[in-house]
Formats: structure tokens, C-alpha cells, sequence
């Protein structure tokens, strides 16, 4: 009842159009062995999923891999058994909310799906899990970002040095 | 067959940093050294796969998959197992080993041994510790003392390499040091409470195998500085710490005497009843199962404590049914290790103003100040400790969207100091901690499987309670908050300072070994790494095995010249 009045609340829904704003980012096709079962189109939306968690940031955060990819790839190799639950029955009580109503979350506003994504969060269900497990991978990829980890972590491959009383003021 | 091409002066079991020290040592004085391997060479710079990787060129970040976690139970409890460095350390499956008690037995097959991803810590034994067993009533008496170690420890660290400071301690002798890395201002501060509160116990700059200097030494072995890059595990493109891939193989190489054989798994040491001595050893290629003998007038068993065992139980002949050197029934006994299971951490709020700059390969060390001059706690022996401490930093990670993004992009230090200890333990050696072989079980090369029967006692949760007491006492007095103490409960053995099973000592009676290291029953057979340890003390004992490996290698050499081995 709880998924279904927050989709009711949404009030803006403007159904049936199943846009692709990130489809260039899905890259080759990739089977996950642990989850053979969620198709491309649903990596998909596991990936706008990620994105309005945290949105890629190619030109200020590159990194080797898409968001999608590395989040799929975490889950797939080193999640957990509970993980893997997580990611498929989280995802498919995110999806009956929509179905249910035959509407689909990529044809929610920005606005929109940022605050149906706020609302799931806020509630403890198998979609609030489900969101956290992508929020946590995410975080993940973006906090191990190179321009991430070098201009907000002081990041340095090669430092050879070690000063033990700077000032905090000059640092 | 003995031909002139399997016949060497020496045969070394294990390249790893004793067996290292030995081929060096024999090599460069002109003995035709045979090094043998079980696993496959890695060359200096040219194996290390990893070592330009960025933390965001890992696949996985740096974390080992469920698959691989499931199928390595063992040694993916082990700090260093990660993605980066996995392929330098044994998988379960692949060399089975049975366990009566739960026993970590964390491996690394290949040249260069574990001296590739160890912690690089070199403190040296004291006085104190050669003379503990006697003193204490455990174990039996070490027929060596400090001083017959000491300029071994010197020779040792002039050739590898030690950062440290003199910090002119009884139970932490100083040694021929490198400059150290800078401390920081927690460090000191904490330095500092525990003086003006302790009269016995410091806190001291962690003495590393790291490169701070350069001398015409270490740009002879082609060795550069070290660059405080922390990811060592990983083999380093410059030489900055030391290993036996970049230091002592190549070293030895150089010369033209040495050989050095890969993929050799020694089978036994081959002793010679009408001789009355050992003769050479019994190779079996891994890769092709097929076996060899080789020969030599001298054989030093170095490969690696439990494998050492392993090998002189397997090594059975007429004059020794039980395994060589063994007529006491003492070989594989004695078992020892660390205990590492006590941590302690909190925060500091003082130095607000400061943080640090760069990076450093060490961190402080607090010698062990339990028992050292009398016996005064209900255990015995006692413990040293690490001490970090480093700038806290607070991520915010709430919201989502743009607010998530602008919280990471705040990430910033908090001003408070995050401090931690973790507890190093003397363990105490007793008979029934052993290793012995399993008479049903063989690993692919035929040879028995090892089965491991070690466990904690009461001395060592006596001893875990009083570090927690102690430490938090020496915290709370520093004004660190927040204090936090945890037992991880982790397995013996996930030290990887296992010890033990050919115990020198001076009564043949009562151990394997005597003071060069020789069994006392076959004396042309030594072992200088782990197994030949009388007792653990608390320190990292790594310096010491290359100390015992140089000192019994030139006493080897000496009678070799004499004619007399």
C-alpha cells in the first residue's frame, strides 16, 4: 500500500513513454551470471536508477567504467547472497509500483523522480534496500574516482614525503 | 644419479628472505649454491603485475569477489589478500593441509617467498628475549644469546636496509639505521604523555626495511629510494623496501655461482646411511610431476617455518624413521606464533591546528614493558604495540542527486586525530601446539599433507585482557576519547609469524637444533627460518631469521673451508 500511495502522490505521472536518456552509457551487452534474468532494457533502468542517486559526472569524474557497469559488476562479483536478493526483488517491488499504475519511472520529470526516490528512502521496504545497495556502489565508483580521491582525498600515488605537523591553515 | 650436473656445494630450500641470505652468503664466497623453489620465479620488476595500478584501474576496487572469497576461506582472512596483491599468496585449494584446531596457514609459493608482502617491520630481539625461556621456565634455553646476534643484525640491516632512530632502549636495541620519516604531532604528543606517566615503556618510531637514504650499497643493487607509495605488497618498481627478489636473489645471481630453480618442490632430504649424512635432496617438478635428486656437501632447509617441518618429517631413512634429526620425537613440537588479536582505538581532539602532509610506510611501536625485569603479572611475557595516528576525516553521504554530490564535495578533515593500537603477543611454545603428517592425505606431488594442532591457551586471554586494560589506561591518561577495544577472535596462524617444530637449544635431548643452526643428529643439514625459533618474543621476528640465516651460513661456510662439513 505504502509503494502504491507514493506513486499516487506523485501526481505528475505522464505514463507509457519509456525514454533512454542513458542508453549510450549501457555500452556492449553484458550478461551478469548472478542475475541473468534482468534484461537490458531493465540494466537500463537500474541505471537512471543510479543516476538520480548520483548522477555521473563524465567530465569532471571520468572514470575507466560507466556507473552502471560498475555498479552491476560489484553486485554481481563481490555482492553478497543478501546483496543479490537485494537487487532482484528490490527491483522488481520498485517495478510493481510503477507497473501497477502502467506508468514507468523514465517518464518522470528530474523533479519527479528525485522526490519518488526521497520518498522510498525515507520508508523501510525491499525498494529503500534495494536504493541503498545502488547508493552504496555508487558512492562507491564516484569516491574512487581519480579526480575524486586526488582533489578532495589528497590522493597521491607516489608521495615520498611525509610532514607530521602542518598547519592546518597553510594545508 | 650423482652427476656433475645435479651436484652442487649447497642446496638451499626456499627463496624467500632466509633462504635468500643464505645463497647470497654462499654464492658470493664462491660455493656453487643451488636455490630451490616450489613456486614459480618473479623476477624483480618484471612480475609484478599491479604495481602502476591506481586504485581506480581495479576492477573491483581493491575487493575480492564472493567466488573467491568462498573458495579461499583461509587466506582471505588475511589483511593483504586483496585484489591487488592476490596472486602472490596460495589458495586454499590448491595446497589443502588438514586442521585439528583452526589455524590460519597463510602461504606465499614462489621467489621471494612472503618477504614480497610482508609488513616490513624490523625490530631486533634484546637481551631480554634471548634469555626469557631460562629466566621464565618455558620452551627450553636458546643456546644463543644477544650478543652473538649482534653484529648479524648490523651486517643484515646494512644490506637491506633499516629507517630508525637510536632510540637507545635495553629492550629494543638500536641498530645501523637509515633516517626516519618525520613523526606527527599525535605521535610525539602520545610519545611524550607516556613518558611523563610510565617509567618503563615508550613509544617509539616503527623500524622499517624501507630505503630513506641512498649508499653505495643499495645503488649497487640497483635499489632506489622509497617513495612511500604503501601499496609495497604489490613487489615496488624502485626497490624501496626491501625483498629478496630485488636485493638478495639478484645479488647472488650476479656472482655466477648461484642456480636458481623454480617450480622445485622438495620432496625430502636425502640422507646416506653408510655416509652418515645428508647427501642432497628430492625435487619433484611441479609442473611436469617428474622427479630429481640433487646433491650437495651441505643442505639448508629455509622453506618457510610449517614447510620446513613438513620437509624433515617427510625425510625418512633407516637411521631416522620419524623424520630427519628427529630421535627425541620433538620435530614438528613447539609450535609457537604472535597473538594478535587485541585492538584499540579512539579519538583525540587535541592539535586541532596540525595535520599531516604525504605519506609514510610505518607507523610508531611500543615495545613490549610487561614482565621485562621481573615477573609481575599473572601471565608470562607479554606483548608490544603498533600506535598510528592520523587526521580524521568526516564524509557526509546523506541526500541524493545534487545535495549528495555538493556533501562529497565538502569532504574535509574534522580536526580530530583517529588513534589505534593493536597488540603483538608472546606466545608461549608448548608440545602439544605441533604439526604433524597426515598418513592418509597427499597433496598432487604425492607428498603427506601437513595437519596443524595449534591453539591459544590462558596465558594468551590473560594477556589480551591486559592490554585492553593497559592501553585504555595509557589512552584515557593521554585524553584520547572515545575509546574503543576489540578481540577479532582471529585464528593462530593469521599472524604469519608461525615458529617453531626444529627448536635450537643445547641439550639434543630437548631440541633439534643446535647454536649454528645444525641438527644436532645430521650436521650437515640447517634450518634458519621460522622453524629453528626457541621462543617468539614479541617482535617481528623476520630480522632475526635473515640474522640466524647470515650468522649460520658463514659458520657453514668456515667449516666447508675447513673441510670440516
Amino acid at each position: 500500500m505504502k509503494r502504491r500511495s507514493a506513486v499516487k502522490s506523485l501526481g505528475l505521472l505522464t505514463g507509457g513513454v519509456f525514454l533512454l536518456p542513458y542508453a549510450c552509457q549501457l555500452g556492449p551487452k553484458i550478461i551478469y551470471d548472478k542475475f541473468p534474468l534482468i534484461k537490458r532494457n531493465e540494466q537500463l533502468l537500474i541505471s537512471e536508477i543510479c543516476n538520480c542517486i548520483l548522477a555521473e559526472d563524465t567530465v569532471g569524474f571520468p572514470t575507466t567504467e560507466t556507473r552502471i557497469q560498475f555498479v552491476l559488476t560489484m553486485i554481481n562479483d563481490c555482492g553478497s547472497s543478501a546483496e543479490l536478493l537485494t537487487l532482484t526483488g528490490g527491483f522488481k517491488a520498485f517495478r510493481a509500483i510503477f507497473s501497477a499504475q502502467e506508468l514507468s519511472f523514465s517518464s518522470l520529470s528530474a523533479k519527479e523522480k528525485n522526490k519518488f526516490i526521497l520518498e522510498q528512502f525515507s520508508q523501510e521496504t525491499d525498494v529503500s534496500d534495494f536504493l541503498n545497495l545502488l547508493k552504496r556502489y555508487s558512492l562507491l565508483h564516484f569516491e574512487t574516482s581519480e579526480n575524486y580521491l586526488k582533489t578532495h582525498l589528497k590522493y597521491e600515488f607516489m608521495p615520498g614525503r611525509y610532514y607530521g605537523r602542518v598547519s592546518r591553515a597553510a594545508s | 644419479m650423482n652427476t656433475k650436473a645435479n651436484t652442487f656445494d649447497t642446496i638451499v630450500i626456499g627463496a624467500g628472505m632466509s633462504g635468500g641470505w643464505v645463497a647470497k652468503e654462499f654464492s658470493e664466497q664462491g660455493f656453487k649454491t643451488l636455490l630451490l623453489e616450489r613456486g614459480p620465479d618473479v623476477e624483480h620488476l618484471k612480475d609484478y603485475p599491479t604495481t602502476n595500478m591506481q586504485p581506480w584501474e581495479f576492477e573491483h576496487r581493491g575487493r575480492l569477489t564472493t567466488q573467491e572469497i568462498k573458495d579461499n576461506p583461509i587466506v582471505s582472512r588475511c589483511y593483504a589478500f586483496r585484489e591487488d596483491a592476490k596472486h602472490f599468496f596460495v589458495k586454499d585449494e590448491e595446497h589443502p593441509y588438514g586442521q585439528v584446531k583452526p589455524f590460519d596457514w597463510i602461504r606465499g609459493y614462489q621467489v621471494g617467498g612472503k618477504s614480497i608482502m610482508w609488513a616490513r617491520q624490523v625490530q631486533r630481539w634484546s637481551p631480554f628475549d634471548f634469555e626469557g625461556p631460562e629466566r621464565d621456565g618455558y620452551a627450553v634455553d636458546w643456546p644463543i644469546r644477544y650478543k652473538d646476534l649482534a653484529d648479524w643484525y648490523t651486517y643484515v640491516e646494512r644490506f637491506v636496509g633499516v629507517s630508525g632512530n637510536k632510540d637507545g632502549l635495553d629492550i629494543l636495541p638500536d641498530g645501523d639505521f637509515l633516517k626516519p620519516w618525520e613523526s606527527n604531532v599525535v605521535e610525539d604528543y602520545f610519545s611524550e604523555q607516556v613518558k611523563k606517566y610510565y617509567k618503563d615503556r615508550h613509544v617509539i618510531y616503527g623500524r622499517c626495511a624501507h630505503l630513506t637514504e641512498s649508499k653505495p650499497i643499495f645503488v649497487e643493487q640497483g635499489r632506489g629510494m622509497c617513495m612511500s607509495r604503501r601499496i609495497c605488497q604489490r613487489g615496488c618498481p624502485l626497490g624501496g623496501y626491501f625483498n629478496s627478489n630485488s636485493t638478495l636473489i639478484p645479488w647472488a645471481l650476479k656472482t655466477g655461482n648461484m642456480t636458481l630453480k623454480p617450480n622445485s618442490v622438495v620432496h625430502s632430504v636425502l640422507y646416506d646411511e653408510t655416509e652418515q649424512k645428508a647427501v642432497g635432496v628430492r625435487v619433484i617438478d611441479s609442473e611436469t610431476k617428474s622427479s630429481e635428486d640433487f646433491f650437495a656437501k651441505v643442505v639448508f632447509v629455509t622453506a618457510a617455518t610449517l614447510n620446513t617441518n613438513l620437509i624433515l618429517l617427510n625425510s625418512t631413512s633407516k637411521r631416522f624413521p620419524n623424520g630427519l634429526g628427529n630421535d627425541n620425537g620433538l620435530l614438528g613440537k613447539y609450535i609457537a606464533f604472535h597473538n594478535y588479536r587485541a585492538t584499540i582505538n579512539a579519538e583525540y581532539e587535541g592539535f586541532p591546528q596540525f595535520t599531516t602532509e604525504g605519506a609514510k610506510p610505518t607507523s610508531h611501536y611500543i615495545p613490549r614493558f610487561r614482565n621485562v625485569y621481573k615477573q609481575e603479572t599473572d601471565f608470562l611475557r607479554g606483548y608490544a604495540a603498533g600506535f598510528g595516528a592520523r587526521p580524521a576525516r568526516d564524509t557526509n553521504r546523506e541526500g541524493i542527486g545534487e545535495e549528495l554530490k555538493s556533501n562529497l564535495l565538502k569532504t574535509k578533515e574534522t580536526g580530530l586525530w583517529s588513534v589505534n593500537s593493536h597488540m603483538m603477543g608472546e606466545t608461549i611454545p608448548k608440545k602439544s601446539n605441533k604439526v604433524t603428517l597426515d598418513t592418509e592425505k597427499k597433496d598432487k606431488w604425492g607428498i603427506p599433507q601437513l595437519s596443524i594442532d595449534v591453539d591459544y591457551d590462558d596465558n594468551d586471554e590473560k594477556m589480551i585482557q591486559d592490554f585492553f586494560e593497559q592501553f585504555s589506561e595509557m589512552y584515557t591518561k593521554a585524553g584520547f576519547k572515545n575509546i574503543r577495544i576489540n578481540d577479532n577472535k582471529r585464528r593462530p596462524g593469521n599472524d604469519i609469524h608461525e615458529m617453531g617444530g626444529v627448536r635450537m637449544g643445547n641439550d639434543s635431548q630437548t631440541s633439534l637444533l643446535n647454536k649454528w643452526n645444525q641438527l644436532h643428529e645430521c650436521k650437515n643439514v640447517f634450518v634458519t627460518d621460522g622453524a629453528c625459533m626457541t621462543s617468539t618474543s614479541t617482535q617481528n621476528p623476520s630480522l632475526t631469521f635473515m640474522a640466524i640465516s647470515a650468522r649460520a651460513a658463514n659458520y657453514a661456510i668456515e667449516q666447508m673451508k675447513k673441510g670440516l662439513l
